[in-house]
């Protein structure tokens, strides 16, 4: 691992010195990684679950197709934000992640009341968890407002969080 | 010459730390919210098998306004970490031909978590007012019975648990006949027969009133009744008639009083 100044943020030779970013090709190998874990934990996992439950008759308020495209955009962009975290891009891709997972709750808040019609039974449960989405959506929220502050620090000082995300 | 500097750790500054914690408060409220789902799933799933039990049967009989009342208590116990609030449950009921015949709520109560608690359950039905709800009283018919019960679970999830149930019901008289036979001058036998199909006992006097056509009052007489669930009832006596007074084509109107009340039959047409 090697420092690649070229990659990040424009800085002063003597602040450079100091910190420890990993070169461009270990990070699209270990972002390369993460890629993959992320696909599994917001794809595979997700869906392996959603075709589960629909094996047993209980359909759920979230589509498989809505489900993939979410875990996939997500992943990648994660992936991207950790390839990108020491260049200004950092920013506007932690609120590019923020804005997709906003959506993907906003679109759950409005099929928020889960209706559970077994076939062929009498019974008929409902079950709405809007309030445990609203207070989720807070999560978006926060990671967006950072991503805003991180973009404004990259503007007004480039390069000066290298020093506390790559500590030497 | 850079590397001989020593490595001083100064305070990140003002808008690295407010992004720093945005983070942090995101990630604490992620955190806190899975464990709250995952012992949410887990509470839910231990209410669930732990399933409501009957708590000293069910006993349904006639009550002092002209109601058939249903009594009974269900026993809940709830294993999980949180508890069941505002936990209420409203019967309906609607007769074979669709019309409405009662509604009763019963609630709300308090399923604390790790505790148990025994629901009550009132559910009145009217037997008066309609025919659809005074042919209960004569007339065996199934019933839709439908039942709604609301709670909120974990403080943040209101669940709603509808049942739809179909329900036979026997009469207490069941297949009432008036019959009057043959006249004696101004004196009529009168044969009463009924088959209590309730689950509770007719006990008490049916006092039976002939009318004419034009609704005035011939004669009227009284038959004692105590009539165990299951029993059949058969019972002649003899009418003695208001002068001039003619029940062809009239009415006859039992009334049932027994010592919670008086329950107006519906009246039956004679021959």
């Amino acid at each position: 691992m090697s420092a690649t100044p070229a990659a990040s943020i424009p800085e002063s030779p003597r602040a450079e010195a100091r910190y420890n970013v990993p070169s461009l090709a270990y990070r699209v190998t270990i972002g390369s990684v993460r890629g993959v874990v992320y696909v599994i934990l917001l794809v595979v996992l997700p869906v392996a679950l959603l075709n589960f439950l629909a094996s047993l008759s209980i359909p759920f308020p979230i589509t498989v197709e809505a489900e993939e495209i979410y875990g996939l955009v997500v992943a990648i962009l994660l992936a991207a934000r950790y390839v990108l975290r020491p260049t200004r891009a950092y920013g506007p891709l932690c609120m590019a992640v923020a804005a997709a997972t906003f959506l993907f709750f906003a679109l759950l808040l409005f099929h928020s009341t889960y209706d559970l019609a077994t076939p062929q039974s009498a019974v008929d449960i409902s079950i709405t968890f809007t309030d445990v989405v609203l207070i989720l959506l807070l999560v978006p929220t926060f990671t967006f407002f950072a991503g805003v502050v991180t973009t404004i620090e990259d503007a007004r000082s480039p390069g000066e969080r290298l020093e506390f995300d790559y500590p030497p | 010459m850079s590397a001989l500097l020593p490595i001083v750790h100064r305070i990140p500054p003002r808008l690295y730390r407010t992004s720093r914690s945005l983070r942090r408060v995101a990630v604490i409220i992620l955190v806190v919210l899975i464990v709250f789902l995952a012992t949410s799933a887990y509470s839910a799933v231990r209410l669930i098998t732990s399933s409501a039990h009957q708590s000293g049967g069910f006993s349904a009989g006639l009550a002092s306004n002209e109601t058939v009342e249903v009594n009974g208590s269900l026993a809940f116990s709830n294993p999980g970490f949180y508890p069941v609030q505002g936990f209420e449950i409203t019967l309906r009921v609607l007769n074979a031909t669709g019309v409405f015949l009662g509604e009763s709520t019963d609630g709300p109560i308090v399923l604390p978590a790790g505790g148990s608690t025994v629901f009550p359950v009132t559910f009145t039905i009217p037997i008066s007012g309609t025919s659809a709800a005074e042919s209960l009283l004569v007339s065996d018919q199934p019933l839709t019975t439908d039942a709604w019960g609301n709670a909120t679970f974990a403080f943040l999830f209101p669940v709603s648990v509808r049942v739809a149930q179909n329900q036979s019901w026997g009469a207490p008289f069941a297949n009432l006949a008036i019959s009057p036979g043959p006249p004696t001058g101004n004196v009529v036998p009168v044969t009463i027969s009924f088959s209590n199909h309730a689950n509770f006992p007719d006990v008490g006097a049916l006092e039976v009133a002939l009318d004419s056509s034009g609704g005035l009052r011939c004669a009227n007489a009284n038959y004692g009744i105590n009539e165990p669930p299951g029993g059949v009832y058969s019972q002649t006596q003899d009418f003695t008639l208001g002068s001039g007074c003619s029940i062809q084509g009239g009415y006859a109107l039992a009334t049932y009083t027994t010592a919670i009340g008086s329950f107006v039959l519906p009246r039956e047409a004679l021959p």
